[in-house]
């Protein structure tokens, strides 16, 4: 049999997820009804997947994450006519192409190809990404609507001891938060005129510290070998399904559902490809306009995913360690967007901080994800207009390279398309998965 | 007495000398004295200065610097400021600081002291954290905060305490140097042909690496001296330049469009201008400090205020400077910038008011291009417009 036809077997004999299916109908549900939602008389809010979702529930609006909005153009190949009429209107190709696809839907009369896409009533900026600022502005520019910025300070992670109190500058930049949480609130109140409920808001967070818990086990789930999903293909279809839920019953019950599937698959012993060979991690987000395209290449050669930050970092709230607080709901909420960067405790850097904030650790942690998950080598995938996720990775590739990890470096973008190269990112996936097949080999051979 | 343009000829070497000679030998005339790096946009030097520290702004390495490591820490696709901040520390240029402040004002910056704290050893650094929503009144004490907090750590810088009544003198100092600053772009509106842009860059970039007391003497020297200059007015256009609030264009990029233009405005070097008024002298400096940062800034891309809108305050800039035109020229792969060259474009083109848009890299080396899209520009204004 052929290299070819081997493989295509085995890609075509991994039987694929099906929750990632339902993921598919749940975001294309988010969006398809958006437009009944505005009709009914509820507001519209533009919230980015790392804000504020269970909050802004309390208040019946709608939700409309731009990120998901911009992924989903390119996931289905439409993003490049909209990305080239935000070209065309000024927009440089070297700023971030979620923003400049979410242009071109609102100069296309915000006809998304998941349906017509309301105008916003209120914009939700989120500081964790230095982009978010921007995109909100260029949204206020369109629309002129209210933007509200929820600002989470960010600490740089240091070895050495501060000279002020680490702990009392967190509880001071926590208050901070809070009180820009009461501010939202207020906000919120006036724009909709439903007045906040503490309960509602307490009731949506359990459903949060539900979704995290489910979400950590599904997670913890690709430790099994063969992985019962492949952490780019399927786990970003997870991650849509469970970002457009947060902190709804909805949400939990689809979680509910993945895991319920993923056990069955472990019993049977199904795997995200049909003979499971090689175990790696991914960085970064994915390239959507080649979603499938991508991840493929490595199936193909009995390579899958097993891990990627974006589980922890696309995802905010929704690590096991940082369960909300029900007792002190907007406070626990505050820490979960501190918490989002430099960790309960200032000296001790997130595992998902892909090369921002932790220094050192940073390779540590990289190290110790390896090993928790039994990873043969790590795919950073460099997008080229997305610098918050990718400007750290040379030099993640420089130290871990220097502790012995098989690295591969991919660059291609998340949203538009021509800077994808199949020859060369394929030459370059082969070459890689040579290297390890290499590796495997001699050190088979050793252990003899 | 030396002239304007040997002072300017001075600060031009200064600027280029990518060993930071100037600092150097400042440490060597203060054996006690110490050194601290920061990162553009904006520093509140008052407090360094206070605690007699001295101030300097790490503004990349122009075009002088070959990337010999930078590149293979850094993504492809950063802009060149961040690229050759970090060749600076890989190669031990910044061995003279005793700190270095970093902010996280863009997804680029966000990164850069990160990498710096991998890869430079022994280099003590640090976040200032700027507050991201200018909108609440809560901006304020958060600030407020932080300059306290910064000030702590200079006080570790220092080995002393860092009091107010110092800081407040500190504070008076650099009104006076804001002033003088005013003062010089005051007379680049009113007859551009007296001071140029690119002399009045060099004269301000002074003034992120030398004593506060030192760049007052020098501005000084050079107003004293401007009524008395031979300079003659010549049929230009006027144009205000929007672009550099962080990374800055090489001098000979100012110096080719002012080949075609009189530029008699700008945001060359930001920062150091950020404050538009004098801080207020008594009271609590920190809070005074924090409360000028919210209220009484220059727009900048990387603040975000949405109680004004950028293209407002460009306006009122073009239209203060009485400039014929605008342009609009970001560093290349800043976000930041590139975004709002378009709020600006759509807003300048509503208004009626002609703009270029080109982007620069302070490593560019070649300006033809730059002039000879500068001087088609200004032909289409002197010749073709209404």
């Amino acid at each position: 049999m052929s290299e070819q036809t081997a493989a295509q077997v085995a890609v075509n004999g991994a039987q694929p997820s099906a929750m990632r299916a339902k993921a598919k109908t749940l975001v294309k549900n988010a969006f398809g009804e958006a437009w009944k939602a505005k009709e009914a008389g509820r507001k519209i809010c533009y919230c980015f997947v790392l804000g504020p979702a269970e909050l802004l529930r309390c208040f019946d609006m709608y939700l409309i994450y731009p990120e998901i909005s911009s992924a989903q153009m390119a996931a289905k190949k439409t993003s490049l006519p909209y990305i080239q009429k935000a070209e065309d209107y000024g927009y440089s190709a070297d700023t971030c192409s979620y923003v400049t696809a979410d242009v071109g839907l609102y100069l296309s009369g915000n006809q998304h190809p998941l349906g017509h896409v309301p105008p916003p009533d209120l914009v939700i900026n989120d500081t964790l990404c230095n982009t978010y600022y921007k995109w909100t502005e260029v949204i206020h520019d369109f629309w002129k609507c209210p933007v509200f910025s929820i600002d989470h300070p960010v600490r740089l992670k240091r070895d050495e001891k501060y000279p002020y109190d680490i702990e009392e500058t967190y509880q001071q930049d926590k208050q901070y938060v809070v009180k820009q949480l009461l501010e939202l609130i207020a906000e919120c109140e006036k724009l909709t005129g439903i007045k906040f409920d503490p309960e509602r808001f307490r009731k949506n967070l359990e459903f949060g510290n539900q979704m995290s818990a489910l979400w950590c086990e599904i997670i913890d789930k690709t430790r099994n070998a063969p992985t019962p999903f492949d952490a780019v293909l399927d786990g970003y279809g997870y991650i849509a399904g469970m970002n457009t839920h947060k902190g709804t019953a909805e949400g939990v019950a689809y979680l509910e559902a993945v895991k319920t599937e993923l056990d069955q698959r472990i019993v049977k012993g199904t795997g995200a490809v049909a003979e499971e060979r090689f175990r790696l991690l991914w960085m970064s987000a994915p390239c959507y306009p080649y979603f499938r395209k991508i991840p493929e290449m490595f199936h193909q050669r009995g390579a899958t995913f097993v891990y990627t930050p974006q589980f922890m970092q696309g995802t905010r709230g929704t690590y096991r360690s940082k369960m909300y607080d029900l007792e002190r709901p907007l406070e626990s909420y505050a820490e979960s967007m501190l918490d989002y960067f430099h960790g309960r405790n200032p000296r001790q850097a997130p595992q998902w901080s892909m090369g921002w904030w932790g220094g050192k650790d940073d390779i540590r942690n990289h190290l110790d994800l390896m090993r928790r998950f039994n990873a043969d080598g790590i795919v950073f995938h460099a997008i080229k207009s997305c610098r918050l996720n990718s400007g750290g990775f040379a030099d993640l590739r420089e130290h871990l390279s220097r502790e012995g990890v098989p690295i591969l470096m991919l660059e291609s973008d998340i949203a538009d398309p021509r800077f994808f190269s199949e020859a060369q990112v394929k030459n370059r996936i082969e070459a890689f998965m040579e290297g390890l097949e290499e590796r495997k080999y001699y050190r088979a051979r050793a252990a003899v | 007495m030396a002239t304007i343009d040997e002072i300017v000829q001075r600060c031009q070497d200064q600027v280029g000398d990518l060993a930071f000679g100037y600092v150097r030998d400042w440490k060597k005339r203060n054996p006690q004295g110490k050194v601290m790096g920061y990162f553009p946009v904006y520093f509140p030097a008052e407090i360094a200065h206070a605690g007699g520290i001295l101030p300097v702004a790490i503004l990349g390495g122009g075009n002088r610097i070959k990337l010999k490591q930078a590149d293979a820490h850094m993504y492809s696709f950063m802009c060149s400021i961040c690229k050759s901040t970090v060749e600076l520390g890989l190669s031990g240029r910044l061995a003279f600081l005793d700190l270095f402040v970093g902010s996280p004002i863009c997804d680029a910056a966000r990164h850069m002291p990160n990498l710096m704290q991998r890869n430079v050893p022994g280099l003590t650094i640090d976040l200032l954290y700027y507050p991201g929503n200018l909108r609440t009144e809560l901006a304020i004490p958060y600030l407020h905060r932080e300059f306290n907090r910064i000030r702590q750590l200079l006080e570790s810088v220092a080995g002393h305490a860092i009091d107010d009544e110092v800081i407040r003198r500190s504070v008076c100092l650099y009104n006076e140097s804001r002033r003088l600053v005013r003062e010089i772009y005051a007379i680049r509106r009113d007859s551009p042909w007296l001071i140029l842009a690119s002399e009045c860059y060099l004269l301000v970039r002074a003034g992120t690496f030398m004593p506060v007391e030192e760049h007052i003497d020098l501005l000084r020297e050079v107003l004293a001296q401007i009524p008395d200059r031979h300079a003659r007015p010549i049929d230009k256009i006027r144009v205000v330049y929007e672009g550099a609030f962080c990374e800055q264009p090489p001098v000979e990029f100012i110096q080719a469009l002012e080949e075609v233009c009189y530029v008699v405005d700008d945001d060359f070097l930001l920062g150091s201008r950020l404050i538009r008024e004098d801080v207020p002298e008594d009271g609590d400096p920190l809070l005074n400090l924090a409360c000028s940062y919210r209220d009484r800034s220059h727009c900048s891309s990387v603040q975000h205020d949405l109680r004004r809108l950028k293209s407002d305050d460009l306006l009122a800039k073009c239209r203060s400077a009485e400039a014929q035109a605008v342009i609009l020229s970001p560093a290349k792969f800043c976000e930041p910038g590139l975004d709002d060259q378009v709020h600006h474009l759509k807003r300048f083109d509503r208004e009626g008011i002609p703009s270029l848009q080109m982007e620069f890299q302070e490593r560019m080396k070649d300006f033809d291009g730059v002039r000879t899209q500068t001087e088609t520009f200004a032909e289409a204004i002197q010749f073709y417009a209404n």
